[in-house]
């Protein structure tokens, strides 16, 4: 069964099939919740230990990586599992985020190999999270990720101008504005299309 | 001169699976049914159609024990879907 149709209706057919398969606001808020809330309150751990003198007050990171890394691990297959068309988007998020996470913990062996002072670790995190937060709002087309991302800059001159024990704090921040905020608006904008 | 409407996208279901491949990597045929709203049996005989012609792959695989078709676009379908595109744009500029 062929159904005859002109160039016009051809026309409108491509329309509305390319218009139908754009990313429809694909459901990834949990990632940025989940590592907004895990960021900050392990930003604010890592402060409260140092405040009272702890010695290993970093504890806390590699906690929150590996915690934070088995759960969007687990999560993120099964959402890939629930996608039937797969979009650019869809392949490069795992390599921008994975890429992400591999430079994060090489920062902090590179830091600890050469004996740098740890304490401005953060700084060099907010660059990377400049540029993946926009990456993503870019590619989803959400102007609140891509002033998230922008966002990061503003935490990280911040960072530059408050005392260095609150480096980590200032950074923890960041989050809010991040992947929290644009997080929850982006939650509430699928649940609107759904 | 007109360009000549190539016959095998000149027709409704084959050119609602080409516009959907050409703007995604790859998709499931649940999700070609979905939205081009074809019955199974129809589909199925378009897309083998267009695979004939190279203008597809198709792979056949397995997800949750299920078996699962999935179609991608290939550059000679996508060659195809833009030629096309520019002829029917010289069929409306010339009405």
């Amino acid at each position: 069964m062929e159904a005859k149709m002109n160039e016009q209706q051809s026309l409108q057919i491509i329309q509305k099939m390319i218009e139908n398969s754009k990313v429809k606001f694909r459901d990834n808020s949990f990632f940025f919740i989940l590592w907004g809330w895990l960021a900050l309150l392990t930003s604010i751990i890592h402060f409260a230990l140092e405040r009272f003198g702890f010695s290993y007050y970093y504890i806390g990171w590699p906690i929150m990586m590996a915690v934070g890394g088995i759960i969007s691990g687990i999560v993120g297959y099964r959402l890939s599992r629930k996608v039937k068309a797969k979009t650019v988007y869809d392949s490069a998020m795992p390599y921008l985020w994975g890429g992400f996470f591999i430079s994060i913990v090489l920062i902090n062996v590179i830091v600890r190999v050469l004996g740098i002072y740890g304490d401005y670790i953060p700084i060099f995190i907010l660059l990377l999270s400049a540029v993946a937060t926009m990456v993503t709002g870019g590619l989803l087309d959400f102007k609140p990720l891509i002033i998230g991302g922008l966002s990061c800059w503003v935490w990280l001159i911040l960072c530059l101008i408050v005392p260095l024990e609150y480096v980590v704090l200032v950074s923890g921040l960041s989050t809010v504005t991040a992947y929290l905020i644009p997080g929850y608006l982006l939650k509430f904008r699928v649940k609107k299309h759904v | 001169m007109f360009k000549e409407l190539n016959p095998l996208l000149h027709s409704q279901l084959r050119l609602q699976i080409m516009s959907l491949l050409v703007s995604v990597e790859s998709a499931e045929f649940n999700y070609l049914l979905e939205e081009t709203g074809a019955t199974k049996g129809n589909l199925s005989v378009q897309i083998s159609k267009l695979k004939e012609a190279n203008y597809i792959e198709v792979n056949k695989t397995f997800k949750n024990n299920y078996p699962l078709t999935t179609c991608k676009i290939t550059k000679s379908g996508v060659d195809a879907f833009e030629e096309y595109v520019e002829a029917i744009k010289q069929y409306i500029n010339k009405k």
